[in-house]
C-alpha cells in the first residue's frame, strides 16, 4: 500500500458524514459546539431548576414560578460544548508490517475518525508516537482542516521502536484537557502498557485502544531454521520451526490479546481489536458504532 | 547370525560427522519480524544450541542415525543361519564341458552356477569352500576361503568351454586342496573338518578307472533336461589322384525322435552343396562329398537343425598344399634302402656319406627327417632319425649284448611304423638288444630282448634297428618297403605335415613351423591371441576350448587349423540323473534350498519405513 493511494474514497467521507463520536462522559469544551454539556449554561434547552442564591443571574429567574409559590428558583439551561478528540497512532518500525501495512491500515482509521470530529466542530489533536511523540494536528476544529489533516497522515514514516508509556506520559503532560484519547497501536511494547494507560487514564479522558495487527502476526508464514530479528531494536531469536512453536506462538499471541482486553475493561477503556485484513469501511461504519464509539 | 559383507561396517565411520553435524551451530536464515517478543515467549530454541540438549531433544536426528544403522546393516548383509552343526569345508565342482552350453539361453552352465550360488550362500561364516570348474582340465577357480562375496564373483567370473568333461582331475584336485594345509586352516588342521563335494554337472563326464576318492561325501546336482541334439562327429577329407578331394563326415541324431536335418557342405565358406539326411532316434549317417581339383581349402559341413547345442553343429577340416618331405639318408652304401627311399614319390631323398656327414652339409638343415644307416653321429641333430644296424647314445637307451640269430617273438603290429608290415618271415643274424627308457615303445621283441624301439624324445622321434640289414633277410620281404615308408611318414609327423588337418577341442594342437621362428601368435573363435613358444620346428597350442577356425601367425608366415567337437559323450546331451562314481556313494539332490536367510531386505525395510517417519516428523515439524 502506497502513500499514494487515498486514505478515504469520497464515498465512504460521505458515509462518514452521518457518524459522530459517542463519549460517555460530556465533558467541558472552551468554546460552545455542538454538543451538549454537564455544565448548565445559556442554550435554549431547558435543564433544570434550582433554588436562587444571591448573585444568581436575575435574568434566569422563572417569574411564573415565583408567583405561583412566592419563591425564587433561577431556570437552568444545558450548555453545548466542544468535544475534545486525541488520536494517538504508533508509528514505530513494528507497524511497517503487514500488506496493507498496519500503519497505513491505522491512518485510514486515524483519518476517518479525524474527519468525523473535524466535521462535528470537535477539538482534534492527532498524535503520533515512536521513539518521540509528534504532534501531527495541535487542537484542530472545522472541516477545513480536513485536508490539513490528510497531508500530515499521508507524510508519516514509521522508524525507530516505540516507547508507548513515555509517549502517554508527555501526551498527558501537554494535553489536560479532558477528551476522548484513542490509542491506534500494536500494543507490541517491550516495557508494557501499564503506565501509559495509566497517564491518559489519569487525565480522566475516555479512552480507547483500537488494538491493530497484521495477519502475518497472527498465523505466521514462516518455516525452517530462521533467525528471527526485531524491526524496532535489532534484537533477534534463533527459532526452528516446528508445529509445537507455532501453536505455542499462537496461543502466547492470544494469552497477549487478551490480556490487553482484560486490563481495558478493568480500567474502562474501550478495547478494539482489528487486523489488517478486516475490511476498514466495516470497521468504521459497523464495528466501532457496535462498540459503542461511534453513533 | 552372520554377515556377508563385513567391510560394510566401515561405513558406521559416517555416523560420527552425522552427530558432529547436529553440534554445529546452524546457518539460520534471517527473517525481520515486527517483534520478537513473542516469540521469545514461546521458544527456548535458544536452549537447544547446546549440544547435549539438541542431541537429546532432536528426534530428527535420532531417526536418522536409526535409519544409517540400518542401511549399514543391510549393506553389511546380515545372514539368518538356520543351520548348525560343525564346520564344514566345500569343494563346489562346476562342469564346463561342451555339453553344459546346451539349452540356451538359459545354459546348463547357467543352472549349475544358479545352484552354486545357493550353495554359497547356504554357507556358514565358519565354513570354507573352494571352486572348481572341469572340462577337458580341471582350473581352481577358487581356493577355500570364507568368503562369500569372493567366491560368488569367481562363480560368475567362469565361462562355458567347448572340450570335453574330465570330472576325475576336478576331483583330485579337490581331494588334494583339501588335504593341504593353508593359512586359514592350519591352526585347525588336527582336527581338519571333512571335505563336502558338490558336483554341478548334466552328467556326462568322463572318469578315469585309476581315480581313488576319499569324500566322505558327494553330492551331485544334476543339471539339465533336454536331449535334443543333432551333431557332427566325425569328418575327413581324402585327395584324389586327380587332385579333387573327397569330404566325408558323419551326423548322428542323439534324441530320442526321429529328426530330418540338412547338412550344409561348405568350401571356404561358400555353399557348395546340401544335403538331407533322416535320422532315426539315435541313430548315424555318413555324408560324402565331392569336390574340384583343389590345393588348398577350407571344408565346413554344418548341421541345419534347431536343436539345444549348437558346438557340434558345424566342423571344418583344413587341406593344405600337397608337400614333400625332405629326408636324409647318411650311408656309405646301402642298396635296399637306397631303393626303397627313392620309391617313395611323397619325399625328397638326399643321400650323403658318413665323412661327408661329419663334415657338415646343408642337406642336413634342410632334413626333416635321417635315416643313418650303421652310423652315429657324435652329436646328434635335432631332427627325427631312423637309426639302422646302430644304438644311438639316446637318453636311456643302451646297447645290452650282442645276440644272434634272434628269434622274433613279438612285433608291436597296432604301433604306426609296423601297421600292415608281418614280420613274421624275417630272419636275423646278428643283433644288439636294447635297454629301453621307460616310455619307449618297443617295435620288435626278440627272445632276447627288444632289438627295435620307438622313442620320443622332446619333440623329436627317433626309431632304432639294432640289426644290420645285410644280417636279415627283411629287405627281401615285403614289409620292408612299408616298414620304411611308415618309419618315414612317423619321423615327418606324417599328419601334421599331410594335406589335411584335424583337431579336436581339449586336446593339444601340434603345429609345424618353419626352422627359424621364434615366436607363434595363435588366435581363434572366442579365444583370446596368444604367444606361443616354439619347440623345434613345432609349436604346441594347449588344448584350446573353442571349436572353429584358429590361425597361427608368426613373422613371414602363417597357417590355420580347425578344431572340431567330435566327442560323441558331450554331443550326447541326454543328461544323466545318477553320478556314478564307481564305489563312491552320491548323493543326489534334484532341488537345494536355502539354507541361510538374507535377511537384509528386513533391515533395508525398516530404514525405508524409518525415513517415511523421519520425513513425516520434518514435515510435520513435530519437534525442533
Amino acid at each position: 500500500m502506497t502513500s499514494d493511494e487515498q486514505l478515504l474514497t469520497p464515498e465512504f467521507i460521505r458515509s462518514l458524514e452521518q457518524l459522530d463520536f459517542i463519549s460517555r462522559k460530556i465533558f467541558a469544551g472552551k468554546l460552545r459546539g455542538e454538543r451538549r454539556s454537564k455544565r448548565r449554561g445559556q442554550s435554549v434547552e431547558f435543564a433544570d431548576y434550582r433554588e436562587y442564591a444571591v448573585g444568581d443571574d436575575l435574568r434566569f429567574i422563572d417569574w411564573n414560578l415565583y408567583g405561583r409559590l412566592d419563591r425564587l428558583f433561577l431556570k437552568l439551561f444545558l450548555e453545548e460544548e466542544d468535544l475534545s478528540v486525541h488520536l494517538l497512532l504508533d508509528t514505530s518500525a513494528s507497524m511497517d508490517f503487514g500488506d496493507p501495512s498496519k500503519l497505513w491500515y491505522a491512518r485510514r482509521i486515524v483519518a476517518a475518525l479525524g474527519y468525523i470530529s473535524l466535521v462535528h466542530q470537535d477539538r482534534l489533536t492527532v498524535c503520533a508516537f515512536g521513539p518521540e511523540l509528534h504532534e501531527l494536528l495541535p487542537a484542530a476544529r472545522g472541516r477545513h482542516n480536513v485536508w490539513r489533516l490528510m497531508q500530515e497522515l499521508s507524510e508519516l514514516k514509521p522508524e525507530g521502536a516505540s516507547d508507548f508509556n513515555d509517549a502517554c506520559r508527555t501526551f498527558a503532560l501537554k494535553h489536560r484537557r479532558k477528551g476522548i484519547v484513542i490509542v491506534l497501536s500494536d500494543f507490541f511494547a517491550k516495557d508494557g502498557y501499564d503506565d501509559g494507560f495509566r497517564y491518559l487514564l489519569g487525565g480522566r479522558n475516555e479512552v480507547c485502544a483500537i488494538h491493530t495487527l497484521c495477519r502475518e502476526e497472527i498465523r505466521p508464514q514462516v518455516g525452517g531454521d530462521l533467525r528471527l530479528i526485531d524491526s524496532e531494536d535489532g534484537e533477534f531469536a534463533e527459532v526452528t520451526i516446528s508445529a509445537p512453536l507455532l501453536k505455542k506462538y499462537d496461543s502466547n499471541l492470544r494469552r497477549f490479546c487478551s490480556d490487553l482486553k482484560n486490563y481495558c475493561s478493568r480500567r474502562g477503556i474501550n478495547y478494539v481489536f482489528t487486523d489488517n485484513q478486516y475490511p476498514f469501511e466495516q470497521l468504521v461504519l459497523r464495528y466501532l458504532r457496535e462498540r459503542g464509539m461511534l453513533k | 547370525m552372520s554377515f556377508a559383507n563385513v567391510m560394510a561396517f566401515a561405513l558406521a565411520g559416517i555416523i560420527p560427522p552425522l552427530v558432529l553435524l547436529y553440534f554445529l551451530k546452524l546457518k539460520r536464515e534471517e527473517r525481520v519480524m515486527s517483534t520478537t517478543m513473542l516469540w521469545h515467549k514461546s521458544i527456548e530454541d535458544l536452549h537447544v544450541n547446546a549440544p547435549f540438549q539438541k542431541l537429546r531433544r532432536n528426534i530428527l536426528l535420532l531417526l536418522q542415525l536409526l535409519i544409517m544403522i540400518a542401511l549399514i546393516l543391510a549393506i553389511a548383509r546380515p545372514v539368518m543361519e538356520l543351520t548348525g552343526g560343525d564346520v564344514e569345508r566345500v569343494a563346489i565342482l562346476i562342469d564346463t564341458s561342451a555339453s553344459m552350453s546346451a539349452e540356451a539361453p538359459n545354459t546348463r552352465l547357467e543352472q549349475a552356477k544358479k545352484k552354486a550360488r545357493t550353495l554359497i550362500d547356504n554357507l556358514r561364516r565358519t565354513d570354507e569352500a573352494m571352486l572348481i570348474s572341469f572340462a577337458t582340465r580341471a582350473r581352481v577357480e577358487c581356493s577355500f576361503t570364507s568368503r562369500k562375496g569372493f567366491l560368488r564373483d569367481r562363480l560368475a567370473a567362469i565361462q562355458p568351454t567347448e572340450g570335453g568333461s574330465r570330472l576325475s582331475e576336478a576331483i583330485e584336485i579337490a581331494q588334494a586342496a583339501a588335504k593341504s594345509v593353508s593359512g586359514l586352516t592350519e591352526s585347525r588342521e588336527a582336527g581338519a573338518p571333512p571335505l563336502k563335494l558338490y558336483c554341478l554337472s548334466d552328467g556326462n563326464c568322463h572318469l578315469s578307472d585309476e581315480l581313488q576318492i576319499d569324500i566322505p561325501q558327494v553330492h551331485f546336482l544334476p543339471v539339465g533336461e533336454s536331449d535334443r541334439n543333432v551333431g557332427i562327429v566325425a569328418m575327413d577329407v581324402g585327395r584324389q589322384s586327380d587332385g579333387s578331394c573327397q569330404v566325408f563326415g558323419i551326423a548322428r541324431n542323439f534324441a530320442s525322435e526321429d529328426m530330418t536335418v540338412s547338412v550344409q557342405f561348405l568350401v571356404n565358406d561358400e555353399l557348395v552343396d546340401i544335403q538331407r539326411l533322416q535320422l532315426s532316434a539315435g541313430g548315424s549317417r555318413s555324408v560324402i562329398f565331392d569336390t574340384n581339383p583343389l590345393d588348398e581349402a577350407t571344408f565346413e559341413l554344418m548341421v541345419s537343425v534347431k536343436d539345444d547345442l549348437a558346438s557340434d553343429n558345424r566342423a571344418w577340416t583344413i587341406l593344405r598344399p600337397e608337400r614333400r618331405s625332405n629326408v636324409l639318408l647318411v650311408t656309405d652304401g646301402n642298396h635296399f634302402l637306397e631303393k626303397t627311399l627313392l620309391a617313395d614319390e611323397e619325399i625328397v631323398v638326399n643321400v650323403l656319406g658318413t665323412e661327408a656327414y661329419e663334415q657338415g652339409n646343408e642337406t642336413v638343415l634342410q632334413a626333416e627327417a635321417i635315416v643313418f644307416d650303421r652310423f652315429t653321429p657324435l652329436e646328434l641333430p635335432p631332427v627325427s632319425s631312423l637309426f639302422v644296424g646302430v644304438v644311438p647314445e639316446l637318453p636311456g637307451v643302451t646297447a645290452v649284448a650282442e645276440v644272434e640269430y634272434p628269434g622274433i617273438l613279438d612285433w608291436k603290429a597296432s604301433h604306426p611304423v609296423l601297421r600292415f608290415a608281418g614280420l613274421d618271415t624275417v630272419r636275423i643274424g646278428k643283433a644288439w638288444t636294447l635297454k629301453l627308457p621307460s616310455h619307449a615303445d618297443v617295435l620288435v621283441e626278440s627272445d632276447n630282448g627288444p632289438i627295435a624301439a620307438a622313442i620320443s624324445n622332446n619333440f623329436e622321434r627317433y626309431i632304432v634297428c639294432s640289426f644290420d640289414l645285410f644280417d636279415t633277410n627283411w629287405p627281401l620281404r615285403i614289409s620292408f618297403p612299408i616298414f620304411v615308408k611308415n618309419a618315414i611318414s612317423y619321423l615327418t609327423d606324417a599328419r601334421d605335415k599331410d594335406d589335411v588337418h584335424i583337431s579336436t577341442s581339449g586336446r593339444p594342437v601340434i603345429l609345424p613351423v618353419p626352422r627359424g621362428v621364434e615366436a607363434v601368435s595363435v588366435q581363434g573363435p572366442q579365444y583370446e591371441r596368444v604367444n606361443v613358444a616354439v619347440k623345434g620346428q613345432h609349436v604346441t597350442v594347449v588344448n584350446p576350448e573353442k571349436v572353429g577356425m584358429f590361425e597361427a601367425t608368426w613373422e613371414g608366415g602363417e597357417s590355420r587349423f580347425a578344431v572340431n567337437l567330435f566327442d560323441a559323450d558331450e554331443s550326447d546331451i541326454k543328461p544323466n540323473v545318477d553320478l556314478n562314481l564307481g564305489e563312491q556313494a552320491v548323493v543326489r539332490m534334484s532341488h537345494i534350498g536355502p539354507n541361510n536367510r538374507d535377511i537384509w531386505r528386513w533391515f533395508a525395510a525398516f530404514a525405508m519405513v524409518v525415513m517415511l517417519i523421519e520425513w513425516y516428523v520434518y514435515n510435520r515439524r513435530v519437534h525442533i
